[in-house]
Formats: C-alpha cells, structure tokens, sequence
C-alpha cells in the first residue's frame, strides 16, 4: 500500500501549462469526477483539488518558458504539494482521522517526489499530442 | 540406260550408315579397343569435372528445398511455440485460480457458521481508491447479489475490511488499513484486548491495551468480536512491535496484516453477519440493500 503516482495530476498539470486554464479545467473536472467516482472520499473532492490545481497551472502558459521542461517539473512539485494538502484538508473537514505530520511525511512528499521526476514522460507525450491537435498561438 | 537421280542427302545416310555397320563389325572383332582407350583416357577427366559440377549443382537445389522446408518447418513450431505458450499462462492463471479458490473453500469448511458471497476484487486498475491517502477496494458484487453494507470481508488468510458503499453490482471495500478503519481486537494467547487502527503507509497499529495485560512480539491478533462489527476469531494479524511506556495509560503495538492487500484478487463477503449499527438515522437507511 505504497505511494502511488498521480496521473491524473500530472495530466491536468501538464494540458493547462500547454493549452491553459480553459481547456485545463475541462480535464480537471472530467478527471475529478471520474476519481470521485471510484474513491471512497467525499463526493468532489478530486475535483476541486484538480480545479484548483488546474487553475495554477494555466497561469504558466502564459509564460514564455512554457515549453521549457523545468517549468512543469516545478509545477509537478508545488501542485502536488497543494493538491495532497487539499485532499487532506476535505478528509479533516468532514471528519475522517488526519495523521498530518505521518500523512506529509509518508505520502505527500514521497508523491510530490515520484509526479517531479515523471512529469516530463507526461508532459512530453501530451506536447507531442498538443502540437498534432492543437493550435499555437503566440501571446504578445 | 538411265541413272535415276536419288533424293539429295541420300548418299550421306547411306554413307554413314555403312560406316556405322563398319564400326559394328570393328568393334565386335575388336579392332576398336585401342581407339576407345585413347577416347577414354582423354575424356576422363573432364567427365570427372562435370560430375562434380553436377553433384553440386545438385546439392545446392537439394539446400534451396531443405532452407524452404525448413523455414516452412520453423515457421510451424514458432506458431505452436506461440500456441504453447499461450495455452501455459491460461493453465497456470487457472491453477492459481484454482489454489485461491481452494483456499477459501478450506476457509469456509474451517468456518461454517457463516454464509459467504464470493466476490472479485474487478480490476487492479479501478480496484483500488485513486488516492494514496485511503484505502478501499472495488469488488464486483453489490445489492444484487446480496451485499449490503458494514458486511465483513475477508480471505483465507484474514480480515480484509467491511463494505462502506454498495450499488447494484459493485460494492467498495473499507480496508482495515485504512486510517479511518477500527476493529475491536484481542491478542491470541494472553486474550488482552484494543483497538485496531489503520495507518498511513498500509501498517496497523493496536492500541488501548491495558498495561496490565501481556503483549509480546509474535502474538496473533484476532477480532474480538466486540462492538458487533466484525465476528469473533477473524485473523488480522501479528505483532511485530510493542510500544510499552509506564507514563501512559496502555500499551500499543504495531500489527503486521496477514492479509497482501497489494496482491488481493478474490474475497469472500460474510453475508449474514449482523453488525449492531450505532450510526446516525441517515446513515442507518443507507445500509439497507
């Protein structure tokens, strides 16, 4: 029952740095429900962990080093981060027992370490499908 | 008198077959010996020449038939090979079917007081809980088939858990590792009680054990029965750590499951066990099928 990597994370991260928030918050919700679906967490909790994950994530493609491969790594790493707190946060908030320091320690940092270093298998293969079905746009 | 004129070309038959008899008649007096002798010793060795050649020549249409039969032959072993090894996975998928399911068969025959739904854990992939915060399981049967919730779970090699949510077909599985799951436990041998408690990372941690009572490294941990959620004798566990401090009013241990819940393929739901529900009115008529 070890740590697992997020995928479904690293998706939304890496298709909101390349495609924005817009498009970003479409996988995240359609990620989310699927999650919740198959969870034994509160109904939407997933969800709005990816929202918001997603959101934070389709600031970066605004930016000019949105292709750069060190920007999702440190994406990877600040929204798992986020991400794991806020699971951990809605688990505490509707009464489930929350080991806070044994949950960071034995999960969050484990997991933020495992999405960082696959990240770029992620985000590379939705770049290589970014630039067969999408359009590049610049921004002035 | 007139000379008839013979058809042109006549003369050199007539010519040749008369040498032919010619010949005939040296050879049977055998005046042709020496002639055939010196024909012989000059002819030999490139008759000898063109055998060769023609051994291989022969030799290497015979290696272009054997090189086809013999891609034809690899080509049929590889598709049994391939067959083979197909057919081998499917017996030993069956065989280890077949050692789970007897286990559980043992399992039941060891305990006949209850009736059991078998249940298949439905995919390793949608089978587990997508955080790595909980621990849950998706078996695929649910009301249908009888299940409702609070219902223990189980394998032959102990308690896995208790059903938390059913629909019609499928049903999720609170794992007794989980950290919101409890179970009423007690020690084998020294029959000490407490609480069993799920813990991040997949280990299980007994505690409120009286000091009073003796816990050692080894010790089989069982369900206690108390509390009515779970039936008495389930095996959860074994000690692997005891955390005894004077200042505290218990003692704890760390319990190492007996139960691989990473390698879970079939579980068995104990179907007419009658857990006491000291829940909330809603939660009350959510738990029935």
């Amino acid at each position: 029952m070890g740590v697992e990597p997020e995928l479904m994370l690293m998706v939304v991260v890496s298709w909101s740095l390349l495609r924005g928030t817009g498009e970003g918050m479409v996988w995240a919700l359609i990620g989310g429900v699927s999650l919740d679906l198959l969870s034994g967490a509160p109904f939407g909790m997933m969800t709005v962990a990816l929202l918001v994950v997603s959101f934070l994530s389709g600031l970066g493609e605004r930016s000019v080093f949105r292709t750069h491969i060190l920007l999702p790594v440190v994406m990877a790493l600040v929204t798992t981060l986020l991400y794991d707190l806020i699971i951990l946060l809605i688990l505490a908030l509707t009464g489930r027992p929350v080991a806070w320091t044994d949950s960071v320690v034995h999960v969050v940092l484990p997991s933020a370490l495992i999405n960082t270093l696959l990240i770029p298998l992620v985000f590379w293969t939705l770049q290589w499908l970014h630039r067969k079905t999408g359009r590049e746009e610049i921004h002035w | 008198m007139s000379v008839k004129r013979l058809p042109a070309g006549s003369l050199s038959l007539l010519v040749l077959i008369a040498l032919a008899i010619v010949g005939m008649v040296l050879n049977e007096t055998g005046q042709l010996e020496a002639l055939k002798g010196l024909a012989l010793r000059l002819t030999t060795p490139l008759q000898a020449r063109l055998a060769t050649l023609t051994s291989s020549l022969s030799d290497l249409t015979q290696a272009a038939r054997d090189l086809r039969e013999l891609r034809q032959r690899n080509e049929e072993l590889e598709a049994e090979n391939a067959r083979l090894t197909i057919e081998n996975v499917r017996l030993e998928e069956d065989r280890a079917e077949n050692e789970r399911l007897r286990a559980l068969l043992n399992f039941t025959q060891v305990n006949p007081d209850y009736d059991y739904k078998g249940a298949e854990v439905r995919a390793r992939v949608i089978g587990r809980d997508p955080t790595n915060f909980q621990s849950y399981l998706i078996i695929d049967v649910g009301s249908e088939q009888g299940i409702a919730r609070r219902m223990p779970v189980v394998t032959d090699r102990g308690l896995v858990g208790r059903i938390s949510e059913v629909g019609p077909n499928w049903s999720k599985v609170l794992l007794i590792v989980d950290p919101s799951s409890s179970v009423s436990a007690l020690i084998q041998t020294t029959r000490a009680t407490g609480t069993v408690r799920g813990q991040i990372g997949g280990s299980l941690l007994m505690d409120l054990i009286p000091q009073k009572d003796a816990v050692h490294r080894g010790n089989i941990v069982l369900t206690s029965g108390m509390g009515s959620n779970f039936p008495k004798g389930l095996v959860i566990g074994q000690v692997v750590e005891v955390h005894q401090r004077d200042i505290e009013m218990f003692q704890r241990a760390t319990v190492r499951p007996t139960v691989d819940f990473d390698r879970l393929e079939v579980v068995l739901s104990i179907t007419n066990f009658q857990p006491l529900l000291i829940e909330t009115p809603e939660a009350e008529a959510t738990t029935e099928p």
